[in-house]
């Protein structure tokens, strides 16, 4: 605790303190520096210099920096709303969203109807797939401020994540109506064509929002994602280079071109180059994260070690067979798998929707949290009341389906207790190699929060172990017929057989829809949308082959 | 603030390398080598739960939960989620380094149960682990400095002695002031904690340090069971 200034000093540090903020809303970098140099000689905590350093540093990437400014900023004056913002927003940016929801709700109980901490915190909620809570908060705000981007957009982006892309659209529509080169809403309708997998107006609108504003980071990804790079994009790709040495090494844009020239120069089999633009983007994700693997691979263990054969033999008796899980590590082909089955005509999809969890959620008591403990002591009566609820939510969206998919890959944790409410579901397990699967999930730069052991190679190599193990333990203890393991390289090698194999495991007749998914009109947001948009993708098969080397302490990992 | 070094300046340590071809990896190495020294203890953790269960229960009855009334347990059920968490990973490690099952015929603890087991497959650097779980007591300590994401510094409350440790996540965790309670790991010269996390608020410390400093051996005994009592009154 620092002492107290006299009057005199409080004063003088007052008048230095509205100087440096003149300065620094002037720009005035040097002059802020020291005036924040005076302040902190007559007052090391001051939270106003913490905070502008803070800024400062965010400017420059040094995001570890900004960390621990903006948190000494709030530890010192936790009732300012302003730095509460600015740690809230530094948070999101590094995906640490828990840590952001909270300094957006701290900012609402200082001031409720605040417009940044508001968008904030429903921001957090779409990253926390509570999709629905987001898009409620961005609809009143809306009403509210129909003019501003900031919730136009987050409106576009919560019902685009809702699979409404109708209305979806029609935001991204008024907002070019205000300003036709409003770059956002182009970045949007990137968004939208590549769900649609419409890869000509992806490409068509990506070199728009290039023209309007080159350094826009966000995009290059995007066109990444459709466009096979060749040496005739030599002059975009120089410019790409350029953009991103311009750019603070560890921010947020220097991150996302160096995935983008990694994929770029995968492209063109500069391999070693790749692998260098990955690993340095790999290791600004990874050191911006908070990120509890220890604590993660705990909880894992801890499923393993509290759900017993004979535990997995209650279950609800309820004898809906509506429900299909497809489960399996991220990249390992899942979304191939959804998209094979959602073509049949008897089967929708609710894509990753997260909707066990939010049931099992809804069971718990705030004061006394459902623990993987308390789940084994559930009663026939518990497992059928999460059963029907997780039946009512998939019957909201699909009031009719026969059958529905759900892909929420992070259900790996849920196995037995889906089986035990719903024991009559059909759960397909989707391996793909190991050392592709890692390699597919450390290239790809996986924006979701559940996936962040994925930005170092040790932390992958290790979760992925624990996923085995997990997985080994389900086989062992569900009851024969109940999971269906498909091998992703057999199913992209004997595409007909494995498609009849699978549907007959989810007890459905063969339809030629299922041999040509890649024409199906269901949509998915996943990394995998380009790759499904194409025929059986056979190249994927081997892809870590190049990068051997530079993965040794992955594969030595991943064979022990 | 410690200055980051770049990836592609000469490396710190002399070697005449690129540092992202010379500590870097070596930091990359010890990270993973931390990963495989926990996952030899969720992997003992997992076969002494699937083949130990009425012990261990009767073990967390007798040794962890002794002496608390009906009120404290109930206290300690109803704690914060995070707080369960580390509760959870604490008693389990203390059971694991400590622990001795009352009512097994022979003397082996779990610790030696899980040694002995061939079967788990566990590797040598995660037995050498394991063994030192049970010679390293937890101790108190004082966070002397905290660099956010990369490594944190404590000092022993007792014998001032200091440690360095490189741990990203810890660093998070720790503020400069902070009163912790850690088993401090030596893996070949780096430092590293080994996963149980014991909290001590402000208020409560200096009458925890009376109590070690009258305590000769027991010190993880009489920690656990203090910060067990501040769980259970939601300090």
């Amino acid at each position: 605790m620092s002492k107290q200034l006299s009057s005199n000093a409080q004063r003088k540090v007052d008048a230095l303190v509205v100087q440096m903020q003149q300065a620094f809303q002037e720009k005035k970098w040097d002059l802020c520096g020291q005036l924040c140099m005076q302040i902190e000689a007559w007052e090391p905590n001051n939270p106003e210099t913490a905070n502008v350093r803070g800024i400062v540093a965010v400017q420059s990437g040094d995001m570890q920096g900004a960390e621990h400014y903006f948190a000494s900023a709030v530890n010192a004056e936790p009732e300012n709303i302003g730095f509460q913002l600015n740690l809230g927003k530094l948070y999101l940016q590094q995906g640490v969203t828990q840590n952001a929801l909270s300094c957006f709700q701290k900012a609402q109980q200082l001031k409720a109807d605040d417009l940044t901490a508001r968008v904030g915190e429903a921001e957090c909620l779409l990253l926390l797939n509570q999709e629905l809570q987001a898009y409620e908060i961005f609809k009143k705000l809306h009403q509210a401020y129909p003019q501003s981007n900031h919730v136009t957009i987050g409106l576009f982006r919560a019902s685009f994540r809702l699979n409404r892309w109708e209305e979806s659209e029609q935001y991204l529509q008024a907002m070019l109506a205000l300003n036709p080169n409003d770059i956002e809403a182009h970045l949007g309708l990137v968004q939208l064509a590549l769900q649609r997998g419409d890869f000509v107006a992806v490409e068509r609108e990506a070199l728009q929002c290039i023209a309007l504003n080159p350094d826009l980071d966000l995009v290059y990804p995007m066109l990444a994602t459709v466009k096979t790079f060749s040496h005739d994009d030599d002059v975009l790709i120089e410019q790409l280079q350029k953009y991103r040495q311009s750019m603070p090494k560890g921010s947020a844009a220097y991150m996302h071109l160096s995935f983008t020239l990694g994929k770029i120069m995968d492209d063109l089999s500069e391999h070693q180059r790749a692998f260098e633009y990955i690993e340095k983007a790999n290791d600004i994700r990874y050191q911006n994260l908070s990120y509890d693997h220890d604590a993660e691979i705990a909880h894992l263990h801890a499923i393993v070690s509290l759900t017993m054969e004979q535990q997995v033999q209650t279950t609800s008796g309820l004898e809906d067979d509506t429900p299909i899980f497809i489960i399996g590590m991220p990249r390992c082909g899942s979304t191939m798998v959804e998209q094979i089955l959602a073509s049949h005509p008897n089967v929708e999809s609710v894509g990753e929707s997260n909707f066990f969890e939010a049931a099992v959620a809804e069971l718990s008591d705030p004061k006394a949290p459902l623990t993987l403990e308390k789940m084994q002591a559930c009663s026939s009566q518990q497992w059928q009341e999460l059963g029907s609820r997780y039946l009512k939510k998939v019957r909201e969206v699909h009031p009719d389906a026969r059958y529905v998919v759900d892909k929420t890959l992070t259900n790996t944790r849920f196995v037995g207790a889906i089986h035990q409410a719903l024991p009559h579901a059909k759960v397909i397990h989707v391996k793909r190699d190991a050392l592709d699967t890692c390699w597919s999930i450390y290239k790809n730069n996986l924006l979701s929060p559940v996936y962040a052991y994925g930005f170092h190679l040790g932390q992958l190599g290790y979760y992925y172990r624990a996923y085995n193990h997990l997985m080994k333990h389900w086989a062992d203890i569900l009851p024969e017929g109940v999971m269906y393991e498909l091998h992703y390289e057999e199913m992209v090698q004997h595409q007909e057989i494995e498609t009849l194999k699978l549907l007959s495991a989810c007890h459905l007749e063969s339809d030629d829809a299922c041999f040509q998914f890649q024409k199906s009109k269901n949509v998915t947001i996943t990394a995998s949308q380009a790759q499904v948009r194409k025929p059986m993708y056979a190249s994927s098969m081997g892809a870590a082959e190049p990068y051997k080397e530079n993965l040794q302490v992955l594969t030595d990992i991943l064979a022990r | 603030m410690s200055q980051k070094v770049q990836r592609n300046v000469s490396c710190p340590c002399g070697s005449g390398q690129k540092y992202k071809k010379c500590c870097m990896l070596k930091a990359k190495d010890e990270s993973n080598r931390r990963y495989d020294h926990r996952e030899g203890v969720q992997q003992a953790l997992v076969w002494l739960n699937q083949n130990y269960r009425p012990q261990i229960d009767q073990w967390v009855e007798q040794a962890w939960f002794t002496g608390m009334s009906d009120v404290e347990r109930q206290g300690i059920a109803t704690a914060d989620p995070q707080i369960r968490a580390i509760h959870d990973v604490n008693v389990l490690e203390l059971l694991l380094a400590e622990g001795r099952f009352s009512d097994e015929e022979s003397e082996a603890t779990p610790l030696q149960l899980v040694l002995a087991q061939a079967e788990l497959g566990l590797n040598a650097p995660q037995q050498t682990y394991l063994k030192q779980l049970s010679q390293r007591p937890l101790r108190l300590y004082r966070v002397t400095t905290s660099t956010a994401g990369q490594s944190f510094e404590v000092a022993d409350v007792l014998t001032q002695e200091g440690f360095e440790v490189p741990d990203a996540m810890g660093s998070r965790m720790f503020d400069v002031g902070d009163v912790v309670a850690l088993r401090m790991m030596d893996t070949g010269g780096v430092w590293e904690t080994s996963g149980a996390i014991y909290h001590i608020p402000s208020d409560y410390q200096d009458e925890l340090i009376q109590l070690l400093q009258a305590v000769d051996s027991a010190l993880s005994a009489t920690i656990a069971k203090f910060w067990l009592k501040l769980v259970a009154a939601h300090v």
